[in-house]
């Protein structure tokens, strides 16, 4: 029965999306409030139900199962539990606006559930079969969430563009998947390294084809520059919902299959991959900072700002060490946090009549929304790492973890990509707070949960920030074992 | 040679020749439907050999998937489409070069292939005969469904994604579309549809 505990996160989140489907199917029987009421409580349930049973793993649980499909190790247990989390809150702070504008049936809830599913697939994915399923289930997902608006032109777009391309990166990885099973005659993430380390000359070079193949496709997946095309398109094509949803869950997936079949998986090769991640680093600093620089569009700004932060992430990857593997762990976390709170903000205020495009609809915004502004602000100081907010010890651990392996001039690099970045954070902040305009219609919504929930994501900033060690442990004990 | 063997020779040129002729009549018919018959029977033919080379599973889903449902489906298409026949035909003197170059090189291709074998290649070992009773359904069957179950269960939920996407992205409510409602039909009792009136007779003089 240890394969059923290990398995109860991806089996509650399956069976969510399975019942899902099955009350959008009673539709025309029960009335619309009755489900409008059913599939959002279902879906929390499920997430809720694989958070919890992820967080009552303990050293006994630890192991592999199902033939060497799932692993259970504290990086899956740490990670199941935050993107199950994460995805609670998504679907918290989306409910609401998703009923006012009439995405609010089935579909959404079922997607959002299946591409959970697909990253928890990842999470604790033990065999590269696995990984890439879970892959296919979650971007699947993604494509038809982004183009959930079809009447809006510019969502078909985005979707298109995010389709075309995410199949073609599919196709990059399949290949180079398919040269690692056929050079090494395993599936399985714990064997690979073995059969690397003990193969020479030739082959080698075959293997370092396949890692670029690989680097290439999980550069696109993370949204990393020269792979960052659909990044900017996707973010302001979608429904605020939708968007909040892309740039959160799937950034755990994508360090999680970093860690999984990079870090650990061709871990003999990394005198070769390290370079290749690097390189893909300093590129995408410098096309998210740099491009964040000339946006209009807050939802593309907060889109270059998440290349830029990817970046940051790969740099810890890049160092090759293990406190750079859980600097970028850690950094994945609070960044996913940080950006809950940006799009939160934003699907607050669209339920209180700002629809928030341009950053110019930002203006003004502290008269008449104090608080919501003031949490605004948070969230661009520690995406800036200003401190006290945790963003600064995100960045602080990667700059360490650069510097303790001699890179002072890619330290300097990012310290001054971080720098070009904070203006254009700080840049919202004076609009919203320097910033007049005239005739403000101030509308008082009452307060609900999700807007509580909202404000202690936004206070969990400085609280981090003043104690951000224990994440740190947590982070550092999942990725040591 | 024992009778066992004469029997899968004659089979296999039996099956084999039925194969080679309805593949050329799949690209020398005139008409598409005759042609996707053709093709079907190509299917057939090949689906037998697999059979007997050991691989049944295939064989089966070759007939299964390819005669029972794409065929059919392209079948359909090319009833409802009315192809003009004449225009498909107007680009062959223009396209036989690319053709030709294409049958060349696989012509090639095979021949190099032959020429490796004999040359002690082994990388293409010939399928060796397996018991009888080696069951590769079985095989595949215990693969999926035991070692590979995990797996399996995602690429389920892979489909049942792209179910819900597809109907997503398509289905539209519009008013005032004639369709059937099955549900309903099934429902329906016989007073909701048929009155019976006692007819009374027309009084003398009220009418015409």
């Amino acid at each position: 029965m240890m394969s059923m505990s290990a398995i109860a996160p991806e089996a509650w989140v399956a069976g969510g999306v399975l019942f899902v489907v099955l009350l959008e199917a009673l539709r025309p029987f029960v009335r619309d409030r009755t489900l409008a009421f059913a599939i959002p409580a279902s879906t929390l349930l499920a997430l809720g139900l694989a958070a919890m049973s992820a967080s009552f793993w303990t050293a006994a649980s630890w192991g592999v199962f199902f033939d060497g499909g799932l692993i259970v190790d504290p990086l899956s247990r740490l990670l199941v539990v935050s993107v199950s989390v994460v995805a609670l809150l998504v679907v918290i702070y989306s409910i609401g606006d998703l009923e006012r504008h009439g995405f609010g049936h089935g579909e959404y809830y079922a997607l959002l559930l299946s591409a959970t599913l697909g990253i928890l697939a990842i999470v604790t994915g033990a065999n590269v079969l696995v990984l890439f399923l879970g892959i296919e289930l979650l971007s699947l997902s993604l494509y038809a969430l982004v183009s959930i608006d079809r009447e809006r032109v510019i969502a078909a777009e985005a979707a298109m563009k995010y389709f075309f391309l995410g199949a073609i990166a599919s196709g990059i990885l399949l290949y180079g998947l398919s040269l690692l099973y056929g050079l090494s005659g395993t599936l399985s993430l714990a064997m690979l390294p073995k059969m690397i380390a003990g193969l020479g000359g030739g082959d080698r070079v075959l293997f370092l084809f396949a890692t670029a193949f690989v680097i290439v496709a999980l550069a696109f997946k993370f949204g990393a520059a020269p792979f960052h095309m659909w990044v900017p398109d996707v973010y302001e094509g979608s429904p605020t919902p939708i968007t909040l949803l892309v740039g959160t869950i799937p950034e755990l997936g994508a360090i999680a299959l970093i860690m999984r079949l990079l870090v650990a998986g061709l871990h003999p090769l990394s005198a070769q991959w390290m370079p290749m991640v690097l390189g893909v680093a300093i590129l995408s600093l410098l096309v998210g900072n740099l491009a964040a620089l000339a946006q209009s569009n807050f939802k593309r700004l907060l889109a270059y700002s998440a290349i830029g932060h990817v970046g940051f992430i790969l740099l810890g990857i890049a160092t090759g060490t293990i406190s750079g593997e859980i600097a970028a762990v850690y950094y994945t976390i609070i960044y996913v946090t940080m950006t809950l709170l940006a799009f939160g903000i934003l699907l607050v205020l669209r339920a209180r009549g700002r629809d928030v495009e341009d950053l110019d609809d930002l203006a003004g915004l502290s008269q008449i929304h104090p608080w919501w502004s003031l949490l605004m602000l948070f969230a661009m100081f520690s995406l800036a790492g200003i401190p006290p907010f945790v963003g600064f010890w995100a960045k602080l651990s990667i700059l360490r973890a650069l510097l303790g392996q001699g890179e002072v001039w890619v330290a300097v690099l990012a310290v001054i990509m971080a720098v070009v970045g904070a203006f254009y954070y700080l840049r919202v902040v004076k609009i919203m707070y320097f910033d007049r305009v005239a005739n403000q219609k101030a509308m008082s919504v009452p307060w609900g949960i999700p807007e509580l929930i909202l404000s202690m994501n936004g206070l969990a900033l400085i609280v981090l920030g003043l104690v951000p060690d224990a994440l740190w442990q947590l982070c550092a004990w999942a990725v040591r074992y | 040679m024992n009778p066992a063997d004469w029997i899968e020779e004659g089979v296999f040129w039996v099956f084999g020749t039925i194969l080679v002729v309805s593949a050329f009549r799949v690209i020398t018919v005139r008409h598409p439907v005759h042609a996707a018959l053709f093709l079907v029977l190509c299917f057939f033919n090949t689906a037998v050999l697999w059979i007997l080379a050991g691989a049944e599973f295939l064989g089966i889903i070759l007939i299964l998937i390819y005669v029972g449902a794409v065929l059919v489906l392209l079948l359909f298409v090319v009833m409802m489409l009315d192809v003009e026949v004449e225009k498909l035909r107007e680009g062959f003197v223009r396209y036989a070069p690319l053709g030709a170059v294409v049958a060349l090189i696989l012509i090639l291709e095979l021949v190099y292939l032959f020429w490796a074998h004999t040359l002690g290649f082994h990388g293409l070992a010939a399928p060796i005969h397996v018991l009888a009773r080696h069951d590769n359904t079985r095989a595949l069957g215990t693969e999926l469904y035991r070692r590979d179950l995990y797996p399996f269960e995602l690429a389920g939920m892979i489909l049942l994604v792209g179910l819900i996407a597809a109907i997503l992205l398509t289905l539209r409510h519009r008013a005032g579309i004639q369709s059937q409602k099955p549900s309903e039909q099934v429902r329906v009792r016989a007073r909701d549809r048929v009155r019976l009136v006692s007819p009374k007779p027309p009084r003398r003089g009220a009418s015409t």
